[in-house]
């Protein structure tokens, strides 16, 4: 890939732009915030719960187009899904902006824009796409109780890139 | 080859500075031939990213100076770095690079 055009598509700069649920929740059931050290990305989410369906779901942060593009559609296509969905969708979203490759059709086409991440010179940085995206699993026994959140932001295949930081 | 930076650095932060949006980060009197700035509107990652894709090579994140970053307001700059092997027609490439981010972003 060399041209500009062909990674940040205009989705991705509308959503950089433009963020959709870019606030804070009040009262959230979950919430976790990922850094990454290596580049200064930083993203706080938060979800609302309905059973264990996602009924609203909200970032705000700071970091690159990709970054926040990927956030902001995050929350467009896991609203309404349920944890397990969305963490299908999520494994399924690592493996290709990580170039990992394996099966994407759960994925929604909007998702395919980051489809030119792996191609991208120096775009084993760009796991960000990742960052926002919460690892929904049951707390864990010895862990913290409900409201303990994996956030599951970290580059797969252990190349030498920024591990993301869980506060809460 | 003292000269020879000096001169790439003027002539380089002068017409970055001229960039709408652009603002300078740091501007003492002596400096190395090193120029920091940011474009309003865009992401020092993003157009990191573009001027790589343009064939300019720069660093843009917080330089692990992440307090000197705080007190500047911003969240990383671009730094483009001239050296004896630099030449005139690279500034051109960098300023192209910036105008073709620009463009991008729509900033």
């Amino acid at each position: 890939m060399t041209d500009a055009s062909e990674l940040y598509q205009s989705i991705i700069l509308d959503h950089n732009r433009a963020p959709r649920n870019y606030r804070a929740l009040e009262a959230p059931d979950r919430a976790a915030e990922g850094y990454n050290p290596l580049c200064g990305d930083q993203l706080k989410v938060w979800l609302k719960l309905d059973g264990d369906r996602i009924a609203d779901v909200s970032f705000l942060g700071s970091g690159c187009a990709i970054s926040k593009a990927s956030a902001s559609l995050m929350t467009t296509v896991v609203k309404g899904k349920t944890l397990a969905e969305a963490g299908r969708m999520f494994d399924s979203f690592q493996r290709m902006v990580t170039g990992a490759g394996g099966p994407a059709d759960d994925l929604p086409a909007k998702l395919a824009v980051f489809s030119g991440v792996p191609g991208v010179p120096g775009a084993g940085e760009v796991r960000q796409p990742g960052l926002a995206r919460p690892q929904q699993r049951p707390a864990q026994p010895g862990r913290g109780g409900p409201g303990r959140f994996q956030h599951l932001a970290r580059r797969a295949g252990g190349s030498p890139a920024g591990q993301y930081t869980l506060k809460e | 080859m003292a000269r020879h930076e000096a001169d790439l650095l003027a002539e380089a932060t002068e017409r970055v500075a001229a960039l709408p949006g652009a603002r300078i980060i740091g501007t003492a009197a002596e400096r190395v031939g090193v120029l920091s700035f940011v474009l309003e509107g865009i992401h020092p990652h993003d157009v990191g990213t573009v001027l790589d894709l343009h064939g300019v090579a720069v660093r843009a994140s917080h330089h692990c100076a992440q307090p000197l970053m705080e007190r500047f307001g911003v969240p990383g700059t671009v730094r483009a770095s001239f050296a004896v092997y630099n030449t005139r027609e690279e500034v051109d490439q960098l300023v192209d690079g910036l105008r073709e981010a620009r463009r991008v972003f729509g900033a």
